[in-house]
């Protein structure tokens, strides 16, 4: 427990330490907001019924900086070997790591609904439901995008690997997360968010338990 | 070659090893009961759900302007195909005996008929019908031959819109 | 997994009589489909594309459900052999899962009117062309062995754990589009073409897993033992092929299908997968003949 403590301190002072580069992936995230809105046109309606898929389709595209960044000062200073000398401290990497990543992509997430708001005219008052989804679905972004960062970062091709074994996989947080959304921003006459919010739950418990479980045979020599 | 290759796992029996078994455990345990929740609980019973006619007047006001889903029988002598323009007009029904009235834009399935049953999407108008965007009709789960039993069966054919069932045969 | 196991291809025949039985099956059973059975009352015609199309599914998934057995073992119990199979696997379900949603497609257009329609099936298998051909992609760009058999083993069981929640999220996404479900009861007329191809492409399957599998375990003892060769045997074409999103048509809502669906659907599968063996077959053989190579300069 103390050695998860312990990765978790390390990795949130490396991305306090780098928040310029939080910063950079910020922009990008914002800038595909804006490219969405262009490539739709200026149909009010359709921007502001489809604010939830932009939304997510612009926090995955970050998600993919973010995660392959993650790794980067364990590949370059070569400091993945001398941190596994026991595979429990694989696992506190691990974990250690994808909370780290799940912060930093929650907040990117909170941090992308004004530009929501204000390029798609789409808005909700219930602030803690938007919230919720956000943090259930960049926990299942986190979770095997934490897994295969590790992996990728020591191939030569990361930068394609990633997204390419990652997206598919997250095709059920995209659906999910995006209808969640949809649905908080629109009112949910239907009350049916909440379901949505469970397979996210569910997607999450899966992946944060087999990812766990796996990482230490993608990082042993 | 062989005493190049370190084996790092720690020896059988440590602490570390049986704490990663009990990981291990725990991991697949929790992972088993969440895809089971997934397959086999509830919670796609309530996304699939739709209203019927009883529940929408109920709803009311809600219902108004908001994306909704209508399901129901297309009564029979309701439908309408207006002379001018697509679209289609038809009453939905349900087993209590609640009417709505539906104005559907777009094409119709190939199988859209009276009597079948239908799931409309769209929204309630103040005016007191309900406009359609998007129309699904309930395709009957048999496949039929010439010479099996030709009897078009109303209640079977209702129960295939009340919901997905869970597929009881493999593709 | 260490460098010091050893790989043993398998050699014989084997794959080789599998395959041309299960061509066998498939002729009588496709004829029978084709020209015996009876129309059916709604679809007509176009429903014999069915007699193909489940056969595939159900093997497909029975390839790929084998490749997570093979990537547990491998991950667990080690042996090259595990590896290899895993890859024959990879490959050959990918390749009928692209399949696939070529024949989906087909039957979509008369049927509904739209190339694609988001049938959560067709569309959890489209998801699962793109996650495993990239764990083949995966499997491309790493060249350490033990990396790349770790690896892929365990993007094999995550991609496979995925496969069911892809399939559910997609279903009720879905239900808002689309009450439409394939059959739960089929006539009985229609069983023998189906079971008949069905086994017909279980052992053309298994054929091919087979010698993919015995090219691969060829390929990975050039790897493993010295001289070292560094060899990445290519691997061709076919898990590339897909044929996705074509523009979706304007349903008339009065589409007929015909014969030309049917013969198109066909024809798309046969092509598939004779192509896909001749491939396999002739990878195999340039494997073979570089072993042969190299193991003449090493000397005995």
């Amino acid at each position: 427990m103390s050695e998860l403590m312990a990765a978790v301190r390390k990795d949130l002072l490396l991305q306090w330490r780098t928040r310029a580069q939080a910063v950079a992936v910020f922009v990008f995230g914002a800038s595909a907001l804006l490219l969405f809105s262009f490539a739709s046109g200026p149909a009010a309606e359709l921007l502001r019924s489809q604010a939830g898929g932009f939304l997510w389709l612009g926090l995955m595209l970050c998600s993919t900086l973010a995660l392959a960044d993650s790794f980067q000062s364990e590949t370059e200073q070569h400091a993945l070997e001398a941190l596994l000398l026991l595979p429990a401290s694989a696992r506190a990497l691990y974990y250690g790591k994808a909370l780290a990543n799940w912060l930093q992509l929650a907040l990117l997430g909170v941090a992308l609904v004004p530009m929501m708001v204000v390029l798609y005219d789409a808005g909700t008052t219930n602030v803690v439901a938007l919230v919720g989804v956000i943090l259930l679905g960049s926990a299942g972004l986190s979770a095997p995008g934490t897994l295969y960062a590790g992996m990728t970062a020591q191939t030569r091709a990361r930068q394609t690997l990633l997204p390419l074994l990652l997206f598919p996989l997250v095709v059920p947080v995209l659906v999910s997360a995006v209808k969640a959304t949809s649905l908080v921003l629109s009112g949910d006459p239907m009350g049916q968010a909440g379901g949505w919010a469970s397979l996210l739950l569910a997607f999450d418990a899966i992946y944060w338990s087999l990812c766990g479980l796996l990482f230490p045979k993608v990082v042993e020599e | 070659m062989s005493d190049t290759v370190q084996d790092v796992s720690p020896p059988a029996g440590t602490r570390a090893n049986r704490r990663g078994r009990w990981f291990a455990i725990g991991a697949v345990a929790v992972a088993a009961v969440s895809l089971g929740v997934i397959t086999a609980g509830g919670i796609g019973k309530n996304l699939v759900y739709y209203w019927g006619p009883t529940e929408l007047h109920a709803a009311g006001d809600k219902a108004v302007g908001a994306t909704i889903r209508l399901g129901g029988l297309v009564a029979p002598g309701s439908l309408k195909r207006p002379a001018a323009g697509s679209g289609l007009e038809f009453d939905v029904i349900d087993r209590p005996g609640a009417r709505v009235h539906v104005r559907s834009t777009g094409v119709p399935p190939q199988m859209f008929r009276e009597n079948i049953g239908v799931v409309v999407e769209g929204t309630m108008n103040r005016a007191g019908h309900f406009d359609s965007n998007r129309l699904m009709v309930s395709h009957s789960n048999e496949y039929r031959a010439p010479g099996d039993d030709p009897r078009v069966d109303v209640k079977a054919l209702m129960k295939t819109t009340s919901g997905l069932e869970p597929e009881t045969k493999k593709p | 997994m260490s460098l010091d196991d050893r790989v043993r291809p398998s050699s014989g025949p084997l794959p080789y009589a599998l395959g041309a039985f299960g061509v066998a099956l498939l002729l009588a059973g496709s004829y029978w489909g084709l020209f015996r059975a009876p129309r059916e009352t709604f679809m007509g015609d176009v429903q014999r594309i069915m007699y193909i199309h489940v056969p595939t599914a159900w093997n497909a998934m029975l390839a790929l459900t084998f490749a997570f057995g093979c990537a547990l073992l491998s991950l667990w119990r080690g042996g090259w052999k595990w590896d290899a199979r895993l890859e024959g696997a990879l490959e050959v379900g990918v390749v009928l899962s692209a399949l696939l949603c070529m024949q989906g497609s087909i039957w979509a257009k008369p049927t509904w009117g739209v190339w694609w329609d988001w049938d959560p099936r067709l569309t959890t298998t489209a998801v699962l062309v793109f996650a495993f051909a990239g764990i083949l992609a995966l499997r491309r760009l790493v060249d350490d062995p033990v990396r790349r058999a770790t690896w892929s083993a365990v993007a094999t069981i995550i991609a496979f754990v995925d496969v069911p929640i892809v399939y559910f999220s997609v279903k009720w996404w879905n239900s808002l589009h689309q009450l439409q479900s394939s059959p739960a009861t089929v006539s009985s007329a229609f069983h023998l073409p189906l079971r008949v191809n069905a086994f017909g492409i279980l052992f053309l399957m298994c054929g091919l897993i087979a010698l993919r599998s015995r090219g691969a375990a060829l390929r990975l003892r050039g790897e493993l033992a010295p001289p070292p060769v560094s060899v990445v045997s290519p691997l061709g074409t076919a898990a590339a092929l897909m044929a996705l999103q074509a523009p979706a048509a304007e349903m008339t809502g009065q589409i007929r299908g015909g014969w030309e669906f049917v013969w198109a659907a066909y024809a798309v599968s046969a092509a598939i997968l004779i192509g896909y063996s001749v491939s396999v077959h002739l990878r195999y053989r340039q494997e073979r003949a570089r072993q042969v190579r190299e193991g003449t300069e090493a000397g005995a």
